[in-house]
């Protein structure tokens, strides 16, 4: 084998290895593990919110076409439904939500609230209520 | 010399790029959420037909939406509920299909599992703003029409009716799992074959998962916010169903007061049992036994679970006590050390 043979062999050795640990890198690493609060109302999402940067505590009020409301309180990685005027009240009653796939859902107001994230650590597909 | 080494590496480098692109590849998917039969109901369908597959999946579910929904004024389930001691009404073959195998529970399981509780579930309000604890008295005014025997059904015209006036049926305990099985159906038949069904929290799997493991679903913990589980199942090809005590409830003066009634008091049905959750093949059967199930308390219920052939259940106790059918060790365990697991009875 000849200098230059090693060297070509070298380069591209590096090359596939950069290329792999890159992949390997990005797929398990670099993903964001920021909790974005994702709240929709009947199938739009109105607001994306990143929990994680968040540094304050904010309160918004979630108003339907016909004049009801959702309250909901904001605050660094945990979001929750503070007051509703839905019959059932099921928003108000599920309390803080703080992982990535939890969800509120008000279904009076058709109103979910879902945090997305990294669900790698989450060892189900789906929760059968 | 040069030129091998230099094939080889073209070789490795090709096929590198070749193999981790092929090992990624993904089927694409579909997920689609929609408001319909009252809650939630989220589709995730894989495959290269998926949109088109899924949308017609939503469309049957819209169009059972209002053909059995009790608070639709023009379903069918409606117009049996006014022609009450009147006249037969004409109906589909789909809301036909389910009046007839709710019968076919409510004889099995003595009247614990009754479509005709439609009184009884109005007069509570459960789960709108009028809920209120009724009075005795009340309670057995509604009683007295509460009976399954009063479905008359005319096979060749397709026809209801109910026997008294005043009497009233309500499908939510069945219609989400015949509507899931419809939506499997549906699916199978525009070729798909990796589909995740879930109608407010009552979920079909078709085939595994996209990389061919088994799908992991949780089993809602009954002391928890809804999305917590206490356990897991592994399925593929099933439906997994729950009925609890968390599922919609008001409080009174400390006490939960919850939707599932006990047709033989007229109240919420209270023996111990605050969840149990049905693995079986068709989603029908459930959805109609979870509430069967609830009512009939740990003893009756398992023993009939245990009668039915590949139906499976877990029942949660007050005291976090876990019981289940024989069949379902292997693929069932319990990830919230609170519960304590009394083995298979």
């Amino acid at each position: 084998m000849k200098k230059g043979d090693k060297v070509i062999l070298i380069v591209i050795l590096v090359v596939i290895i950069l290329g792999f640990s890159g992949t390997f890198i990005y797929k398990n690493y670099m993903k964001s593990s920021d909790k974005i609060a994702v709240i929709k109302q009947d199938g739009n999402v109105l607001k994306r919110i990143n929990l994680t940067k968040l540094t304050s505590s904010t309160e918004m009020t979630i108003k339907t076409k016909d004049g009801h409301f959702n309250k909901i309180v904001i605050e660094k990685d945990k979001i929750r439904i503070l007051d509703a005027d839905c019959p059932d009240k099921v928003c108000v009653k599920t309390g803080t939500i703080s992982q990535p796939g939890d969800s509120i859902v008000c279904l009076p107001h058709k109103l979910i609230i879902t945090i997305e994230g990294d669900k790698t650590h989450s060892e189900v597909d789906a929760t059968a209520y | 010399m040069k030129k091998k080494f230099t094939l080889l590496f073209t070789i490795i480098f090709v096929s590198s790029i070749l193999f981790s692109s092929c090992a990624k590849k993904e089927e694409p998917s579909v997920t689609k959420e929609n408001y319909l039969l009252g809650t939630i109901v989220q589709l995730t369908v894989y495959g290269k037909n998926a949109e088109a597959a899924s949308n017609k999946a939503m469309d049957v579910i819209s169009d059972l939406d209002d053909k059995m929904s009790p608070s639709k004024d023009t379903s069918e389930v409606s117009k049996i509920n006014k022609n009450a001691g009147k006249a037969f009404v004409k109906v589909s073959d789909d809301t036909f299909t389910v009046i007839k195998k709710a019968l076919e529970y409510s004889s099995l399981s003595n009247g614990a599992f009754d479509i005709t509780v439609g009184p009884l579930v109005n007069l509570w309000g459960i789960g709108t703003d009028k809920a209120r604890v009724p009075s005795p008295q009340e309670i057995k005014d509604k009683l007295s029409l509460v009976n399954y025997k009063d479905v008359i059904l005319d096979e060749n015209n397709r026809s209801v009716k109910l026997r008294k006036p005043n009497e009233a049926i309500d499908l939510g305990g069945i219609a989400k799992g015949y509507t899931a099985d419809r939506v499997k159906e549906v699916l199978v038949n525009e070729g798909i074959r990796t589909a995740f069904i879930n109608l407010g929290g009552n979920i079909v799997t078709l085939g595994n998962k996209p990389d061919g493991s088994l799908w992991n679903i949780g089993v809602q913990d009954p002391l928890q916010t809804r999305g917590e589980y206490f356990g897991i199942v592994k399925v593929s090809h099933k439906s997994i169903v729950s009925s609890g005590n968390y599922e919609r409830y008001f409080m009174k003066n400390g006490k939960r007061y919850h939707h599932i009634l006990d047709t033989k008091t007229g109240y919420p049905s209270d023996n111990g049992i605050i969840a149990t959750t049905i693995i079986s093949d068709k989603s029908i059967d459930g959805d109609a036994l979870s509430t069967t199930a609830f009512v009939l308390g740990l003893d009756k219920g398992m023993k009939l679970i245990e009668s039915l052939k590949g139906v499976e259940a877990i029942f949660i106790t007050k005291d976090k006590k876990v019981y289940t059918t024989s069949g379902l060790k292997d693929n069932f365990k319990i990830t919230n050390q609170e519960y304590i697991y009394e083995k298979g009875r």
